[in-house]
Protein backbone atom coordinates (compact mmCIF):
# COMPACT_ATOMS: atom_id res chain seq x y z
CA UNK A 1 0.00 0.00 0.00
CA UNK A 2 1.36 3.10 -1.08
CA UNK A 3 0.04 6.89 -0.57
CA UNK A 4 -0.41 9.07 -3.74
CA UNK A 5 -1.05 12.43 -3.38
CA UNK A 6 -3.34 14.28 -6.37
CA UNK A 7 -2.98 17.99 -6.96
CA UNK A 8 -4.38 20.00 -7.65
CA UNK A 9 -7.22 18.75 -5.88
CA UNK A 10 -5.52 18.13 -2.76
CA UNK A 11 -6.47 14.93 -2.01
CA UNK A 12 -4.48 11.67 -1.17
CA UNK A 13 -5.74 7.68 -2.03
CA UNK A 14 -4.12 4.79 -0.74
CA UNK A 15 -2.64 2.57 -3.92
CA UNK A 16 -2.35 -1.07 -3.12
CA UNK A 17 0.41 -2.86 -4.57
CA UNK A 18 -0.18 -3.94 -8.13
CA UNK A 19 -3.52 -1.82 -8.79
CA UNK A 20 -3.50 0.68 -10.80
CA UNK A 21 -3.78 5.00 -9.39
CA UNK A 22 -6.95 5.40 -11.77
CA UNK A 23 -8.46 1.85 -10.14
CA UNK A 24 -7.10 3.18 -6.56
CA UNK A 25 -8.81 6.79 -7.07
CA UNK A 26 -11.96 5.43 -8.33
CA UNK A 27 -12.21 3.14 -5.63
CA UNK A 28 -11.48 6.19 -3.32
CA UNK A 29 -14.45 7.61 -4.39
CA UNK A 30 -12.56 9.95 -6.86
CA UNK A 31 -14.02 11.25 -10.48
CA UNK A 32 -10.99 10.72 -12.82
CA UNK A 33 -11.26 12.00 -16.44
CA UNK A 34 -11.68 8.81 -19.18
CA UNK A 35 -13.28 7.71 -21.25
CA UNK A 36 -12.42 4.33 -21.75
CA UNK A 37 -12.54 3.19 -18.65
CA UNK A 38 -9.27 1.78 -17.52
CA UNK A 39 -8.45 0.10 -21.14
CA UNK A 40 -5.21 2.20 -21.85
CA UNK A 41 -6.73 3.70 -25.16
CA UNK A 42 -7.83 7.24 -24.34
CA UNK A 43 -5.24 8.87 -22.84
CA UNK A 44 -8.07 10.95 -20.62
CA UNK A 45 -6.44 9.58 -17.67
CA UNK A 46 -2.98 10.57 -18.24
CA UNK A 47 -1.00 12.43 -15.35
CA UNK A 48 2.00 13.72 -14.34
CA UNK A 49 4.50 12.76 -11.62
CA UNK A 50 5.84 15.77 -9.89
CA UNK A 51 7.49 14.24 -6.82
CA UNK A 52 8.10 10.75 -5.64
CA UNK A 53 9.54 9.35 -9.02
CA UNK A 54 11.44 6.86 -8.24
CA UNK A 55 8.52 4.71 -6.64
CA UNK A 56 6.78 4.69 -10.15
CA UNK A 57 6.99 1.16 -11.70
CA UNK A 58 8.02 1.49 -15.27
CA UNK A 59 4.96 1.50 -18.38
CA UNK A 60 4.58 -1.77 -19.73
CA UNK A 61 3.96 -2.80 -23.30
CA UNK A 62 0.65 -1.46 -24.09
CA UNK A 63 0.95 2.32 -22.06
CA UNK A 64 4.25 2.53 -24.04
CA UNK A 65 2.88 2.33 -27.04
CA UNK A 66 0.26 4.82 -26.06
CA UNK A 67 2.40 7.69 -24.69
CA UNK A 68 4.62 7.40 -27.34
CA UNK A 69 1.26 8.08 -29.48
CA UNK A 70 0.70 10.76 -27.13
CA UNK A 71 4.41 12.31 -27.13
CA UNK A 72 3.47 12.63 -31.14
CA UNK A 73 1.18 14.94 -31.17
CA UNK A 74 1.85 17.35 -28.33
CA UNK A 75 4.16 20.05 -30.20
CA UNK A 76 5.60 20.73 -26.60
CA UNK A 77 5.47 19.55 -23.47
CA UNK A 78 6.27 21.54 -20.31
CA UNK A 79 9.03 19.49 -18.43
CA UNK A 80 10.15 15.80 -18.84
CA UNK A 81 8.13 13.91 -20.92
CA UNK A 82 9.29 10.33 -19.02
CA UNK A 83 6.80 12.28 -16.37
CA UNK A 84 3.48 11.88 -18.31
CA UNK A 85 2.33 8.84 -17.73
CA UNK A 86 -1.28 6.58 -17.78
CA UNK A 87 -3.49 6.93 -14.38
CA UNK A 88 -4.52 3.80 -15.44
CA UNK A 89 -1.83 1.79 -16.12
CA UNK A 90 0.49 3.64 -12.78
CA UNK A 91 1.43 1.45 -10.49
CA UNK A 92 3.92 2.69 -7.31
CA UNK A 93 5.81 1.13 -4.58
CA UNK A 94 6.06 3.80 -2.33
CA UNK A 95 4.67 7.89 -2.19
CA UNK A 96 4.05 9.62 -4.97
CA UNK A 97 2.26 13.29 -6.10
CA UNK A 98 0.97 13.32 -9.27
CA UNK A 99 -0.81 16.43 -10.81
CA UNK A 100 -4.14 15.95 -13.06
CA UNK A 101 -7.06 18.42 -13.38
CA UNK A 102 -10.13 17.06 -13.43
CA UNK A 103 -9.48 14.32 -10.72
CA UNK A 104 -11.28 15.16 -8.06
CA UNK A 105 -13.68 13.97 -4.95
CA UNK A 106 -17.37 13.24 -6.45
CA UNK A 107 -19.74 15.71 -4.74
CA UNK A 108 -23.12 14.03 -4.19
CA UNK A 109 -25.93 15.79 -5.17
CA UNK A 110 -27.44 15.06 -1.79
CA UNK A 111 -24.70 16.39 0.35
CA UNK A 112 -25.17 19.35 2.24
CA UNK B 1 -13.13 -59.98 -14.50
CA UNK B 2 -16.19 -59.11 -16.42
CA UNK B 3 -16.76 -55.51 -17.81
CA UNK B 4 -19.62 -53.30 -17.62
CA UNK B 5 -19.29 -51.31 -20.44
CA UNK B 6 -22.48 -52.57 -22.87
CA UNK B 7 -23.34 -49.80 -24.75
CA UNK B 8 -26.59 -48.21 -24.85
CA UNK B 9 -28.09 -49.06 -28.69
CA UNK B 10 -28.37 -45.72 -30.53
CA UNK B 11 -31.53 -43.58 -29.58
CA UNK B 12 -31.52 -41.52 -32.27
CA UNK B 13 -34.18 -41.85 -35.23
CA UNK B 14 -32.88 -43.53 -38.43
CA UNK B 15 -32.52 -40.82 -40.79
CA UNK B 16 -32.29 -37.96 -38.36
CA UNK B 17 -28.30 -37.38 -38.72
CA UNK B 18 -25.99 -38.04 -41.53
CA UNK B 19 -23.09 -40.42 -40.53
CA UNK B 20 -24.84 -41.59 -37.12
CA UNK B 21 -23.32 -44.29 -35.20
CA UNK B 22 -25.68 -47.15 -36.44
CA UNK B 23 -23.64 -49.92 -34.59
CA UNK B 24 -22.05 -48.46 -31.37
CA UNK B 25 -18.40 -50.38 -32.03
CA UNK B 26 -17.98 -48.71 -35.67
CA UNK B 27 -17.50 -45.15 -35.98
CA UNK B 28 -18.09 -43.71 -39.54
CA UNK B 29 -15.00 -41.86 -40.46
CA UNK B 30 -16.99 -38.43 -42.12
CA UNK B 31 -18.04 -37.78 -38.54
CA UNK B 32 -14.36 -36.43 -37.68
CA UNK B 33 -13.60 -34.14 -41.67
CA UNK B 34 -17.54 -33.72 -43.50
CA UNK B 35 -18.27 -30.09 -42.97
CA UNK B 36 -22.09 -31.38 -42.72
CA UNK B 37 -21.49 -32.88 -39.49
CA UNK B 38 -19.29 -30.24 -38.70
CA UNK B 39 -22.35 -27.64 -39.34
CA UNK B 40 -24.54 -29.65 -37.50
CA UNK B 41 -22.38 -29.96 -34.79
CA UNK B 42 -21.93 -26.30 -34.46
CA UNK B 43 -25.60 -25.39 -34.81
CA UNK B 44 -27.23 -28.23 -32.56
CA UNK B 45 -23.96 -29.02 -29.87
CA UNK B 46 -22.19 -26.22 -29.38
CA UNK B 47 -24.74 -23.40 -29.22
CA UNK B 48 -26.79 -25.92 -26.87
CA UNK B 49 -24.69 -28.11 -24.56
CA UNK B 50 -23.26 -26.43 -21.35
CA UNK B 51 -19.75 -26.25 -21.77
CA UNK B 52 -16.54 -25.00 -19.82
CA UNK B 53 -16.09 -21.96 -20.23
CA UNK B 54 -13.47 -20.78 -17.70
CA UNK B 55 -11.95 -21.07 -13.93
CA UNK B 56 -13.50 -19.45 -11.26
CA UNK B 57 -10.00 -17.85 -10.62
CA UNK B 58 -9.72 -16.60 -13.96
CA UNK B 59 -11.84 -13.53 -12.77
CA UNK B 60 -11.23 -13.38 -10.06
CA UNK B 61 -11.88 -9.96 -8.81
CA UNK B 62 -15.37 -7.61 -9.76
CA UNK B 63 -14.73 -6.11 -13.15
CA UNK B 64 -12.27 -9.08 -14.73
CA UNK B 65 -13.68 -10.82 -17.74
CA UNK B 66 -12.44 -13.15 -19.93
CA UNK B 67 -13.61 -13.87 -23.39
CA UNK B 68 -14.95 -17.74 -24.36
CA UNK B 69 -15.24 -18.30 -27.99
CA UNK B 70 -16.99 -21.39 -29.73
CA UNK B 71 -19.11 -22.47 -32.75
CA UNK B 72 -18.36 -19.05 -34.18
CA UNK B 73 -19.81 -17.31 -31.09
CA UNK B 74 -17.81 -14.80 -28.31
CA UNK B 75 -19.05 -14.80 -24.93
CA UNK B 76 -17.23 -12.32 -22.01
CA UNK B 77 -17.76 -14.15 -18.71
CA UNK B 78 -17.67 -11.07 -16.02
CA UNK B 79 -16.35 -10.73 -12.09
CA UNK B 80 -20.06 -9.35 -10.97
CA UNK B 81 -19.50 -6.80 -7.46
CA UNK B 82 -21.23 -9.31 -5.54
CA UNK B 83 -18.96 -11.89 -6.53
CA UNK B 84 -20.86 -13.97 -8.68
CA UNK B 85 -20.42 -14.30 -12.64
CA UNK B 86 -22.61 -13.23 -14.99
CA UNK B 87 -21.71 -13.75 -19.12
CA UNK B 88 -22.90 -11.77 -22.58
CA UNK B 89 -22.88 -12.27 -25.71
CA UNK B 90 -19.95 -10.36 -26.47
CA UNK B 91 -21.32 -7.36 -28.82
CA UNK B 92 -22.07 -3.40 -28.68
CA UNK B 93 -25.86 -2.74 -28.74
CA UNK B 94 -25.39 -0.38 -31.40
CA UNK B 95 -23.19 -1.79 -33.83
CA UNK B 96 -22.18 -4.89 -32.78
CA UNK B 97 -18.26 -3.92 -32.15
CA UNK B 98 -16.56 -6.54 -29.19
CA UNK B 99 -16.60 -5.44 -26.60
CA UNK B 100 -13.67 -7.39 -24.76
CA UNK B 101 -10.82 -9.44 -26.03
CA UNK B 102 -8.87 -12.33 -24.31
CA UNK B 103 -8.78 -11.20 -20.34
CA UNK B 104 -8.79 -7.90 -19.21
CA UNK B 105 -10.94 -5.84 -16.61
CA UNK B 106 -13.45 -3.29 -16.64
CA UNK B 107 -12.40 -0.35 -14.43
CA UNK B 108 -15.04 1.63 -12.85
CA UNK B 109 -17.39 -0.68 -13.26
CA UNK B 110 -17.81 0.63 -16.73
CA UNK B 111 -18.36 -2.29 -19.91
CA UNK B 112 -17.16 0.34 -22.68
CA UNK B 113 -17.83 0.71 -26.40
CA UNK B 114 -14.63 1.70 -27.89
CA UNK B 115 -16.55 2.62 -30.91
CA UNK B 116 -18.87 5.32 -29.97
CA UNK B 117 -18.45 4.98 -26.18
CA UNK B 118 -22.05 3.36 -25.24
CA UNK B 119 -21.19 1.80 -21.92
CA UNK B 120 -23.22 -0.16 -19.85
CA UNK B 121 -23.00 -1.13 -15.65
CA UNK B 122 -21.18 -5.13 -15.09
CA UNK B 123 -24.60 -6.43 -15.08
CA UNK B 124 -25.41 -5.72 -18.52
CA UNK B 125 -27.67 -2.53 -17.67
CA UNK B 126 -26.87 0.48 -20.42
CA UNK B 127 -25.50 3.27 -18.33
CA UNK B 128 -24.67 5.75 -21.31
CA UNK B 129 -25.22 6.54 -24.37
CA UNK B 130 -23.45 9.43 -26.35
CA UNK B 131 -25.61 11.85 -27.93
CA UNK B 132 -28.97 10.14 -27.41
CA UNK B 133 -30.80 13.05 -29.43
CA UNK B 134 -30.00 10.94 -32.85
CA UNK B 135 -31.60 8.34 -32.12
CA UNK B 136 -35.26 7.40 -32.41
CA UNK B 137 -36.66 6.39 -29.02
CA UNK B 138 -37.65 2.87 -29.57
CA UNK B 139 -33.96 2.26 -29.80
CA UNK B 140 -33.11 3.45 -26.49
CA UNK B 141 -35.10 2.12 -23.88
CA UNK B 142 -33.58 -0.34 -21.27
CA UNK B 143 -33.99 -3.35 -22.47
CA UNK B 144 -33.29 -2.42 -26.27
CA UNK B 145 -29.85 -1.35 -24.64
CA UNK B 146 -29.07 -4.05 -22.33
CA UNK B 147 -26.33 -6.54 -23.52
CA UNK B 148 -28.05 -10.07 -24.07
CA UNK B 149 -27.18 -12.61 -21.38
CA UNK B 150 -26.05 -15.98 -21.84
CA UNK B 151 -26.57 -18.76 -19.05
CA UNK B 152 -24.23 -19.26 -16.68
CA UNK B 153 -23.34 -22.35 -13.65
CA UNK B 154 -20.52 -23.16 -11.51
CA UNK B 155 -19.08 -26.35 -10.57
CA UNK B 156 -15.61 -28.03 -9.96
CA UNK B 157 -14.42 -24.18 -9.78
CA UNK B 158 -15.44 -23.41 -13.18
CA UNK B 159 -17.74 -21.59 -14.70
CA UNK B 160 -19.86 -23.37 -17.34
CA UNK B 161 -22.42 -22.21 -20.06
CA UNK B 162 -24.69 -22.75 -22.40
CA UNK B 163 -26.14 -20.60 -25.44
CA UNK B 164 -29.30 -22.76 -25.34
CA UNK B 165 -32.15 -20.91 -23.31
CA UNK B 166 -34.15 -23.83 -23.18
CA UNK B 167 -31.24 -26.03 -22.13
CA UNK B 168 -31.86 -27.69 -18.26
CA UNK B 169 -30.02 -26.06 -15.64
CA UNK B 170 -26.06 -26.99 -15.46
CA UNK B 171 -26.92 -29.04 -12.23
CA UNK B 172 -29.75 -31.14 -14.15
CA UNK B 173 -27.25 -31.61 -17.46
CA UNK B 174 -24.33 -32.56 -15.81
CA UNK B 175 -25.64 -34.70 -13.71
CA UNK B 176 -23.99 -37.82 -11.71
CA UNK B 177 -20.95 -36.86 -12.88
CA UNK B 178 -20.72 -33.60 -10.76
CA UNK B 179 -21.10 -36.22 -7.90
CA UNK B 180 -18.91 -38.42 -8.97
CA UNK B 181 -16.06 -35.70 -9.46
CA UNK B 182 -17.00 -33.65 -6.33
CA UNK B 183 -14.49 -35.71 -3.72
CA UNK B 184 -11.92 -35.26 -6.08
CA UNK B 185 -11.72 -31.26 -4.62
CA UNK B 186 -11.68 -29.26 -7.55
CA UNK B 187 -12.87 -26.18 -6.64
CA UNK B 188 -9.57 -26.08 -4.21
CA UNK B 189 -7.53 -26.41 -7.12
CA UNK B 190 -5.42 -23.72 -8.64
CA UNK B 191 -4.06 -23.55 -12.11
CA UNK B 192 -0.09 -24.65 -12.04
CA UNK B 193 0.08 -23.91 -15.79
CA UNK B 194 -2.41 -23.65 -18.91
CA UNK B 195 -1.29 -24.17 -21.96
CA UNK B 196 -2.61 -25.06 -25.53
CA UNK B 197 -1.91 -26.34 -28.87
CA UNK B 198 -3.25 -26.24 -32.23
CA UNK B 199 -3.58 -29.59 -33.96
CA UNK B 200 -4.39 -30.85 -37.35
CA UNK B 201 -7.50 -33.21 -36.28
CA UNK B 202 -11.01 -32.77 -35.62
CA UNK B 203 -11.60 -32.38 -31.76
CA UNK B 204 -13.62 -35.23 -31.34
CA UNK B 205 -10.61 -37.37 -32.78
CA UNK B 206 -7.86 -35.22 -30.43
CA UNK B 207 -10.21 -35.77 -26.92
CA UNK B 208 -10.69 -39.60 -27.67
CA UNK B 209 -6.56 -40.02 -27.09
CA UNK B 210 -7.31 -39.19 -23.45
CA UNK B 211 -10.29 -41.28 -22.82
CA UNK B 212 -8.90 -44.70 -22.50
CA UNK B 213 -6.19 -45.79 -21.89
CA UNK B 214 -5.92 -49.26 -24.07
CA UNK B 215 -3.18 -46.87 -26.04
CA UNK B 216 -0.53 -47.08 -23.22
CA UNK B 217 1.20 -50.17 -23.84
CA UNK B 218 2.60 -48.97 -27.73
CA UNK B 219 2.37 -44.90 -27.07
CA UNK B 220 3.81 -44.57 -24.11
CA UNK B 221 6.94 -46.68 -23.51
CA UNK B 222 7.77 -44.68 -20.52
CA UNK B 223 4.36 -45.89 -18.79
CA UNK B 224 4.72 -50.00 -20.28
CA UNK B 225 8.30 -49.78 -19.34
CA UNK B 226 9.12 -52.27 -21.43
CA UNK B 227 6.81 -54.57 -21.15
CA UNK B 228 6.18 -55.73 -25.06
CA UNK B 229 2.50 -56.77 -25.74
CA UNK B 230 0.50 -58.89 -23.76
CA UNK B 231 3.70 -58.66 -20.78
CA UNK B 232 1.88 -55.50 -20.42
CA UNK B 233 -1.10 -56.60 -18.62
CA UNK B 234 -4.19 -54.45 -19.23
CA UNK B 235 -6.43 -56.22 -17.39
CA UNK B 236 -4.61 -55.09 -14.20
CA UNK B 237 -5.22 -50.84 -15.39
CA UNK B 238 -9.28 -51.50 -15.52
CA UNK B 239 -12.18 -51.30 -13.44
CA UNK B 240 -14.56 -51.15 -16.07
CA UNK B 241 -16.52 -47.92 -17.03
CA UNK B 242 -19.52 -46.17 -15.94
CA UNK B 243 -21.29 -44.02 -18.93
CA UNK B 244 -23.85 -41.86 -17.94
CA UNK B 245 -27.05 -41.10 -20.84
CA UNK B 246 -25.83 -37.99 -20.92
CA UNK B 247 -22.26 -38.36 -22.28
CA UNK B 248 -20.59 -37.57 -19.14
CA UNK B 249 -18.39 -41.40 -18.29
CA UNK B 250 -15.38 -42.02 -15.81
CA UNK B 251 -13.54 -45.24 -14.83
CA UNK B 252 -13.52 -47.40 -12.38
CA UNK B 253 -11.41 -48.78 -9.94
CA UNK B 254 -9.12 -51.25 -11.21
CA UNK B 255 -10.58 -54.53 -9.85
CA UNK B 256 -7.77 -57.05 -10.49
CA UNK B 257 -4.91 -57.35 -8.24
CA UNK B 258 -1.13 -56.38 -8.78
CA UNK B 259 0.39 -53.97 -11.60
CA UNK B 260 0.44 -54.36 -15.16
CA UNK B 261 4.13 -54.94 -16.10
CA UNK B 262 4.85 -58.40 -15.76
CA UNK B 263 7.74 -59.40 -13.22
CA UNK B 264 7.52 -56.09 -11.67
CA UNK B 265 6.95 -55.35 -8.11
CA UNK B 266 4.23 -53.03 -6.96
CA UNK B 267 6.99 -50.49 -5.24
CA UNK B 268 8.71 -50.44 -8.35
CA UNK B 269 5.92 -50.09 -10.80
CA UNK B 270 4.37 -47.54 -8.72
CA UNK B 271 7.34 -45.45 -8.17
CA UNK B 272 8.46 -45.47 -12.23
CA UNK B 273 4.98 -44.53 -13.08
CA UNK B 274 5.04 -41.32 -10.63
CA UNK B 275 8.60 -40.88 -12.03
CA UNK B 276 7.62 -41.36 -15.93
CA UNK B 277 4.23 -38.85 -15.60
CA UNK B 278 6.34 -36.40 -13.76
CA UNK B 279 8.94 -35.66 -16.48
CA UNK B 280 6.47 -36.84 -18.96
CA UNK B 281 3.82 -34.64 -18.33
CA UNK B 282 4.73 -31.82 -16.14
CA UNK B 283 1.53 -31.96 -14.86
CA UNK B 284 1.54 -34.91 -12.20
CA UNK B 285 3.49 -36.02 -10.20
CA UNK B 286 4.74 -32.45 -9.18
CA UNK B 287 7.47 -31.79 -6.63
CA UNK B 288 5.27 -32.34 -3.71
CA UNK B 289 4.38 -36.11 -4.78
CA UNK B 290 8.10 -36.54 -5.60
CA UNK B 291 9.18 -35.32 -2.54
CA UNK B 292 6.55 -37.44 -0.42
CA UNK B 293 7.83 -40.69 -2.65
CA UNK B 294 11.39 -39.92 -2.19
CA UNK B 295 10.81 -39.76 1.95
CA UNK B 296 9.72 -43.71 1.47
CA UNK B 297 12.66 -44.91 -0.24
CA UNK B 298 14.72 -46.16 2.69
CA UNK B 299 11.48 -47.22 4.67
CA UNK B 300 10.61 -50.50 4.90
CA UNK B 301 7.07 -51.18 3.40
CA UNK B 302 5.79 -54.74 2.32
CA UNK B 303 5.58 -54.54 -0.95
CA UNK B 304 1.78 -54.45 -1.53
CA UNK B 305 1.20 -51.52 0.59
CA UNK B 306 3.51 -48.77 -0.56
CA UNK B 307 0.58 -47.13 -2.94
CA UNK B 308 -1.20 -47.37 0.57
CA UNK B 309 1.72 -46.12 2.36
CA UNK B 310 2.33 -43.46 -0.23
CA UNK B 311 -0.78 -42.15 0.46
CA UNK B 312 -0.70 -42.00 3.70
CA UNK B 313 2.64 -40.17 3.85
CA UNK B 314 1.31 -38.20 1.41
CA UNK B 315 -1.74 -36.92 3.71
CA UNK B 316 0.47 -36.74 6.56
CA UNK B 317 2.36 -34.35 4.66
CA UNK B 318 -0.69 -32.34 3.08
CA UNK B 319 -1.85 -32.26 7.19
CA UNK B 320 1.43 -30.32 8.19
CA UNK B 321 1.99 -28.33 5.11
CA UNK B 322 -1.96 -27.08 5.43
CA UNK B 323 -2.90 -28.17 2.20
CA UNK B 324 -6.93 -29.39 2.45
CA UNK B 325 -6.19 -32.28 0.50
CA UNK B 326 -9.80 -34.40 0.51
CA UNK B 327 -9.96 -37.91 1.61
CA UNK B 328 -8.83 -40.53 -0.68
CA UNK B 329 -11.52 -41.81 -2.80
CA UNK B 330 -12.79 -44.92 -3.84
CA UNK B 331 -15.95 -43.79 -6.32
CA UNK B 332 -13.67 -43.20 -9.05
CA UNK B 333 -10.19 -43.03 -10.28
CA UNK B 334 -7.88 -42.41 -13.30
CA UNK B 335 -9.94 -40.52 -15.90
CA UNK B 336 -13.73 -39.07 -16.35
CA UNK B 337 -15.19 -37.12 -18.99
CA UNK B 338 -17.86 -34.57 -18.97
CA UNK B 339 -19.85 -34.31 -22.18
CA UNK B 340 -18.94 -32.86 -24.75
CA UNK B 341 -15.43 -31.82 -24.26
CA UNK B 342 -13.97 -31.56 -21.32
CA UNK B 343 -12.02 -34.64 -20.25
CA UNK B 344 -10.23 -34.97 -16.72
CA UNK B 345 -7.24 -36.65 -15.55
CA UNK B 346 -7.14 -36.12 -11.22
CA UNK B 347 -4.35 -37.90 -9.01
CA UNK B 348 -4.33 -36.64 -5.29
CA UNK B 349 -4.84 -33.49 -5.26
CA UNK B 350 -3.74 -32.61 -8.74
CA UNK B 351 -5.64 -33.04 -11.83
CA UNK B 352 -4.82 -32.79 -15.46
CA UNK B 353 -8.29 -31.14 -17.59
CA UNK B 354 -8.53 -31.04 -21.03
CA UNK B 355 -10.97 -28.95 -23.40
CA UNK B 356 -11.08 -28.78 -27.14
CA UNK B 357 -13.04 -27.16 -29.20
CA UNK B 358 -13.31 -27.13 -33.33
CA UNK B 359 -10.94 -24.15 -34.65
CA UNK B 360 -12.80 -22.04 -36.92
CA UNK B 361 -15.21 -24.27 -39.51
CA UNK B 362 -12.46 -26.41 -40.01
CA UNK B 363 -13.63 -29.71 -39.05
CA UNK B 364 -10.30 -30.93 -39.34
CA UNK B 365 -8.85 -28.34 -37.11
CA UNK B 366 -8.80 -28.01 -33.14
CA UNK B 367 -7.66 -26.01 -30.28
CA UNK B 368 -6.61 -27.99 -27.49
CA UNK B 369 -5.94 -26.62 -24.01
CA UNK B 370 -4.53 -28.47 -20.92
CA UNK B 371 -4.84 -27.19 -17.48
CA UNK B 372 -2.35 -28.52 -14.96
CA UNK B 373 -4.28 -28.20 -11.36
CA UNK B 374 -3.28 -28.67 -7.77
CA UNK B 375 -4.72 -28.15 -4.55
CA UNK B 376 -2.45 -25.04 -2.84
CA UNK B 377 -1.46 -24.77 1.05
CA UNK B 378 -4.03 -22.56 2.57
CA UNK B 379 -3.49 -19.08 2.32
CA UNK B 380 -0.65 -19.66 -0.44
CA UNK B 381 -3.60 -19.90 -3.92
CA UNK B 382 -1.36 -17.86 -5.92
CA UNK B 383 -2.53 -14.39 -6.54
CA UNK B 384 -2.83 -13.21 -9.96
CA UNK B 385 -4.98 -14.94 -12.96
CA UNK B 386 -3.55 -17.52 -14.73
CA UNK B 387 -1.90 -17.31 -18.56
CA UNK B 388 -3.21 -19.08 -21.54
CA UNK B 389 0.54 -20.09 -22.77
CA UNK B 390 0.71 -20.80 -26.40
CA UNK B 391 0.20 -21.98 -28.76
CA UNK B 392 2.89 -24.42 -28.20
CA UNK B 393 4.07 -26.43 -31.17
CA UNK B 394 3.27 -30.34 -30.81
CA UNK B 395 7.22 -30.84 -30.68
CA UNK B 396 8.16 -28.63 -27.43
CA UNK B 397 5.22 -30.38 -25.38
CA UNK B 398 6.46 -32.63 -22.32
CA UNK B 399 6.98 -36.25 -23.79
CA UNK B 400 3.95 -38.34 -22.69
CA UNK B 401 1.58 -35.34 -24.63
CA UNK B 402 3.58 -35.11 -27.50
CA UNK B 403 2.97 -38.98 -27.76
CA UNK B 404 -0.78 -38.49 -28.13
CA UNK B 405 -0.59 -35.60 -30.29
CA UNK B 406 1.62 -37.12 -32.37
CA UNK B 407 -0.87 -40.38 -32.81
CA UNK B 408 -4.54 -38.23 -32.97
CA UNK B 409 -2.95 -36.36 -36.19
CA UNK B 410 -1.94 -39.55 -37.54
CA UNK B 411 -5.29 -40.60 -37.37
CA UNK B 412 -6.85 -37.66 -39.39
CA UNK B 413 -4.29 -38.72 -41.76
CA UNK B 414 -5.31 -41.88 -42.10
CA UNK B 415 -8.97 -41.01 -41.85
CA UNK B 416 -9.47 -40.05 -45.11
CA UNK B 417 -7.25 -43.48 -47.25
CA UNK B 418 -9.20 -45.60 -49.32
CA UNK B 419 -10.76 -48.45 -47.63
CA UNK B 420 -11.42 -46.34 -44.57
CA UNK B 421 -14.99 -46.60 -43.67
CA UNK B 422 -15.66 -46.54 -40.25
CA UNK B 423 -13.44 -46.59 -36.85
CA UNK B 424 -13.52 -49.90 -34.99
CA UNK B 425 -13.84 -49.34 -30.98
CA UNK B 426 -13.38 -51.82 -28.22
CA UNK B 427 -16.23 -51.75 -26.12
CA UNK B 428 -14.25 -53.07 -22.90
CA UNK B 429 -11.47 -50.38 -23.18
CA UNK B 430 -12.91 -47.51 -24.97
CA UNK B 431 -16.63 -47.53 -24.04
CA UNK B 432 -16.29 -43.76 -23.06
CA UNK B 433 -15.69 -42.69 -26.80
CA UNK B 434 -18.78 -44.72 -27.78
CA UNK B 435 -20.85 -42.98 -25.20
CA UNK B 436 -19.56 -39.45 -25.87
CA UNK B 437 -20.50 -40.02 -29.70
CA UNK B 438 -24.24 -42.04 -28.46
CA UNK B 439 -25.01 -38.58 -27.03
CA UNK B 440 -23.58 -36.33 -29.98
CA UNK B 441 -25.75 -37.94 -32.21
CA UNK B 442 -29.06 -37.30 -29.41
CA UNK B 443 -27.76 -33.76 -29.62
CA UNK B 444 -27.75 -33.69 -33.64
CA UNK B 445 -30.93 -35.31 -33.72
CA UNK B 446 -32.84 -33.17 -31.75
CA UNK B 447 -35.38 -30.35 -33.70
Amino acid sequence: MARVRVEPAGVEVEVPAGVSVFAAALEAGLSWPTICYGQARCTACALRIVDGHRHAEPPGPDEDGVLRQLRGRRRSSAGDSRDTRLACRLTVRGAVTVEKNGAKPIVREDSP
Amino acid sequence: MSLDIAPTPPSTPATAVPHRVTDPIRIPVERYYATDFASLEKEKLWKRAWQLACRLEDIPRPGDYIEYEVAGESILLIRQDGGSVRAFNNACRHRATALGEGVGTFYGGQIVCPYHGWRWNLDGDSSYVYARTGFDAACLNPEALRLREVRTGEALGCVFVTLDRDAPPLEEALGDILSVLEPIGFDRMRVRWWRHVLLDANWKMAQEAFMEAYHVMQAHPSLSMGAADEAYNLEATLGGFECFQNGSAHALHPTGAGVPVEGMSVTDYFIQFNNALYVGTDAYATEREMFVQQGLMEADIPDEQFPMAFLGALAEYAKGAGIPLPPPTMATTGYAHIFPNMTVLPAYGNSIVYRVRPSGDDPEKCVFEVWALQIPPEGEEPLGRPELEGPIPQDNWPQIFKEDFSNVTKQQKGLHTQGMDELVLAGGYEAMIVNNHRRIDEFLAAP
